[in-house]
């Protein structure tokens, strides 16, 4: 009798609280309390073309919703960047030397990804979870989530699902849906990476790779590999405009 | 001879013994070569306009392009709406030095066929820019009038804000927002500004801008070419504003019907686009806008647009433009949104004097169109390889094709690029670009997932989740890493070699016979195959793609309609002929009983006809002339941007061709023969005593 009763509560749904517990686990573990910044490769694969490369530094400042993709490699792209600022996102091109506001769902460099695969987990303040079920992942036992965006919070897609690894509380895998229930991308995070931080003084997580499936435009496909992340404190005028022009002065 | 003669005076007397009869089949083949000459004379009209209209604007004679391409050519436009992949020819120099050698060749032009965007900030943005740049200029005069501009759109946001706020449950985010144009609105806002400009500059972007209307999007159908050479060939190109790009520069030349439909200021598009409404050879008055209906409600959306006016004025500029206003509206009280919104609300009354307000006092204040003449345009473009790709070109001019009207989307509204400036928004990407991103791709090794689903790939091993890193030296070093000029980098400058040697996506070749395109184009393919290049040729009309298709669609249609009419009249004249010879077949016993030969009768009835024929087609001829001069004086109108494309003006003014005469007066003359041979045989078979007993 007792065996049943902790097997059944061992399968037993998780409140809302603790699914949004959950949420702001995944959000703290990847948040600095100080500035980040990281290396990362961008690869995108589309049936039919040649494939889109880059590097980009990526410069967050979290505590202020601050963002910057900066791209140095190839050298026709150097200089490049999108600035984040507060709600607003701009890409600046240096070879016109204009900015463009552009909106959340800005494929980066062209690529399938955007912003929020590059910019700090706020699952818990932009959604709000539903249990789905325990499932298998491959060889790891799964937490399935369905997430419904909050009023008011500036989001790619306004639905999402999460599988939450059990043992590590790590995200292995989400789906983006569109408003009408179309399912627009697949996301899989198939390694993390951590790192201590003296600001936080606790560790960060971050993925190592990001696998992104353009689930509209079949066969597309992007690559995110974090190379190395900095987690020391950034020059305080780095998120302005003027910082990214002068990089192509 | 004597024969002949009395055949003839007989034949004379014979038709005019039977008037009535000869004048109804008279009448029907004055029907029939009426229709015969004039389709005749419309047709071949059409082809020669056509020809001349699209030949002389973008096509050339010939085009080449690539054998292989996804797409047929399309220049003139197609179902895919610009997103056509006419493929590539790698080299334009080599391929221009192969038909350099066939005869029928007079001369070749490269081309380069692309899309590119132009982003359009909102007015905010705009104003924020300038701002931005009278600081960094020093310009306090300047930066005290943008300030206050700015305080001035913030305060016309402020009431649409709180209707927003009944709307949206995003509570906090209207919060955030008034309390943003509250601060601009605020008296000591210039002083605030004053103490840290950039800052509030850098925050107003944030939190004040976004509350505009977004910026319009433009978007361009380039044409990459050899630009004097493309002057100097297509003829009916005329610049209307500025100047051509001079030889071996960067440049573009805007076609003016884009400018018109895509550029101008809204309002004066929606002027315009009214005016043409309404008759103009109507003096009396006339309804377009009423109180009800489409017209009506688009003048009262576009008063709600005042804003597009009211946003791009400075202070000094609506003190100059209030007091018109006012006297205009003969309004006293209203504050100037009020007024404006109450100008554009125009009414069939007013129209005229409203539109003639804008263009002569509003037009000076506000910019009529959003890109001129010397102005650097920032086009972007997806390139080839994938990459967004940006560029700064010059404006030099605005070209329209002559007799096409200027807002007509005429001749596939191609802006004209130089070809260097196509090749680098085409980006077709080089060795050593190639080079570049395989190293780039080598040096972090992201592995390629193959086989079995993806979902087993990456989670089927069980292999640990997480990893401690350690921070490395590399993202250090990156901190103070400077790209360098990025407009540098553009070569600004080009020799004619340069021009001449790469990618292009397809080659206009002008004949030295224009009228042997089907020779032009085998010997083309011919030189083009034994050269080893997989390239295809095709004349003038399947290269316009969709207008030349239709065009020719209607060509069919109009001969369908002419053979159609013309078999009509054939029955009809057939039915009436042989009704009338066998009418006479009494006459003609008599006529077999005073001694007349069987083969003698059979010529008589065939002289009358084909006299009663030459006549009638004589004058269905004349009647015919008659009328395409009258249409060559007064035009056949194109009501439409299609028609206009084809007749290569506002109308067609056709022109009969002696073959058109000649074929219709032989068709008659055919017909008439045909129609009587067969029933005066019949009738000069029947034996006299017969025919004069009338039992046949």
């Amino acid at each position: 009798m007792l065996t049943l009763l902790l097997a059944a509560l061992a399968f037993a749904a998780p409140t809302a609280e603790e699914m949004v517990k959950r949420l702001s686990v995944i959000d703290d573990r990847q948040a600095n309390s100080g500035d980040y910044k990281s290396l990362v490769y961008i690869e995108n694969k589309q049936a039919g073309k040649s494939d889109l490369v880059y590097q980009a530094v990526v410069y967050r400042r979290d505590a202020d919703d601050k963002l910057i993709i900066l791209f140095v490699k190839p050298q026709s792209e150097a200089g490049k960047g999108y600035l984040r600022l507060d709600k607003n996102m701009f890409l600046y091109d240096p070879t016109v030397g204009k900015w463009e506001r552009r909106t959340e769902r800005e494929r980066i460099g062209g690529t399938s990804s955007n912003r929020q695969d590059f910019d700090e987990s706020r699952l818990a303040v932009e959604f709000t979870p539903s249990f789905v079920a325990d499932e298998k992942l491959g060889s790891y036992a799964v937490e399935h989530l369905k997430l419904a965006v909050k009023p008011g919070a500036d989001v790619a897609f306004p639905s999402a699902e999460l599988w939450i690894d059990k043992a590590t509380g790590n995200t292995l895998k989400r789906q983006d849906f569109a408003d009408s229930g179309r399912l627009m991308r697949t996301t899989y995070y198939p390694a993390w990476n951590k790192m201590k931080s003296e600001t936080k003084g606790a560790d960060v997580y971050f993925p190592k790779e990001i696998r992104i499936i353009d689930e509209v435009e079949k066969g597309t496909s992007t690559t995110v590999v974090i190379q190395e992340v900095d987690l020391k404190a950034l020059d305080p005028n780095i998120f302005t405009k003027a910082w990214l022009e002068a990089k192509s002065r | 001879m004597s024969a002949l003669i009395l055949m003839v005076r007989l034949a004379v007397r014979n038709v005019r013994a039977h008037l009535i009869k000869n004048l109804v089949i008279g009448v029907i083949l004055v029907f029939g070569t009426f229709v015969v000459v004039t389709g005749a004379a419309m047709i071949d009209s059409l082809d020669v306009v056509m020809r001349r209209s699209i030949t002389t604007s973008v096509t050339a004679d010939v085009q080449v392009y690539d054998a292989n391409a996804r797409d047929p050519l399309a220049l003139l436009g197609d179902m895919n709406f610009g997103g056509s992949d006419n493929g590539e020819v790698a080299d334009y120099r080599t391929v221009r030095d192969v038909l350099a050698a066939v005869p029928e060749v007079r001369t070749t032009l490269p081309m380069g066929l692309g899309n590119a965007t132009v982003f359009g900030a909102n007015e905010l943005d705009r104003t924020l820019d300038s701002l931005r740049e009278a600081e960094e200029a020093g310009d306090p005069a300047k930066v005290a009038m943008l300030v206050d501009r700015i305080r001035r759109i913030a305060g016309d946001l402020r009431p649409e804000l709180e209707r927003v706020d009944n709307i949206t449950n995003d509570t906090e985010r209207v919060a955030e927002s008034r309390a943003a144009l509250d601060r601009v609105i605020a008296e000591t806002f210039p002083a605030e500004y004053a103490l840290s400009p950039v800052p509030t500059i850098d925050w107003m972007d944030n939190a004040v801008a976004p509350l505009a209307t977004d910026g319009r999007l433009a978007y361009f159908r380039l044409l990459g070419t050899d630009l004097p050479a493309f002057q100097e060939n297509f003829p009916r190109m005329q610049i209307t504003r500025g100047t051509g790009v001079p030889a071996n520069e960067r440049g573009i030349i805007l076609n003016e019907s884009m400018v018109e439909q895509w550029l101008k200021h809204p309002i004066a598009r929606e002027f315009d686009a009214i005016e043409k409404l309404y008759d103009p050879e109507d003096d009396g008055p006339q309804e377009v806008i009423g109180e009800s209906g489409t017209i009506y409600d688009r003048v009262q959306r576009t008063s709600r647009q005042y804003r597009r006016i009211l946003y791009q004025l400075d202070t000094e500029e609506i003190a100059v433009l209030e007091p018109k206003l006012r006297a205009l509206l003969a309004d006293q009280s209203t504050d100037m949104p009020g007024l404006l919104k109450a100008y554009l609300a125009v009414s069939d009354e007013n129209f005229a004097t409203r539109k003639a307000f804008f263009y002569t006092e509003i037009a000076p204040l506000v910019r009529l169109y959003d890109i001129n003449v010397g102005d650097t345009l920032p086009l972007r473009a997806f390139t080839k390889s994938g990459y967004l790709k940006s560029l700064n070109v010059k404006v030099y001019g605005v070209y329209s094709y002559t007799g096409v009207a200027k807002d007509d989307s005429a001749a596939g509204a191609y802006c004209l690029v130089d070809m260097l400036t196509f090749r680098d928004l085409y980006g077709k990407m080089t060795d050593a670009q190639r080079a570049e991103l395989h190293d780039i791709k080598a040096a972090v090794g992201a592995v390629e997932l193959s086989g079995g689903t993806i979902e087993d790939q990456l989670f089927g091993g069980g292999s640990a989740l997480e990893a401690e890193v350690a921070t490395t030296s590399t993202l250090a070093a990156l901190d103070d890493v400077s790209f360098g000029r990025a407009d540098a980098r553009v070569q600004q400058t080009f020799t004619q070699d340069q021009m001449e040697s790469g990618v292009v996506t397809n080659i206009a070749i002008f004949l030295k016979d224009p009228d042997a395109s089907e020779a032009g184009i085998a010997a083309i393919l011919a030189a083009t195959d034994a050269a080893g290049l997989t390239l295809t040729a095709v004349g003038w009309k399947t290269a316009s793609g969709f207008i030349g298709q239709a065009a020719m669609m209607i060509q069919l249609v109009l001969f369908v309609a002419v053979l159609v009419l013309f078999l009509v009249a054939i029955v009809i004249i057939n039915i009436a002929l042989v009704l009338a010879t066998l009418e006479r077949t009494a006459e003609i016993g008599t006529m077999r009983a005073l001694g007349a030969q069987a083969r003698f009768v059979t010529l008589l009835l065939v002289v009358e006809s084909q006299l009663v024929g030459l006549v009638s087609a004589v004058f269905g001829g004349g009647l015919a002339i008659g009328f395409v001069n009258w249409l060559n004086d007064f035009g056949v109108p194109a009501d439409n941007d299609f028609l206009s494309i084809l007749f290569g003006g506002k109308a067609m003014y056709p022109e009969w061709r002696p073959e058109n005469v000649a074929l219709g007066v032989g068709l008659v003359l055919a017909v008439s023969f045909v129609a009587t041979i067969y029933p005066a045989i019949l009738a000069a078979r029947v034996p006299p005593v017969v025919a004069l007993q009338g039992k046949e």
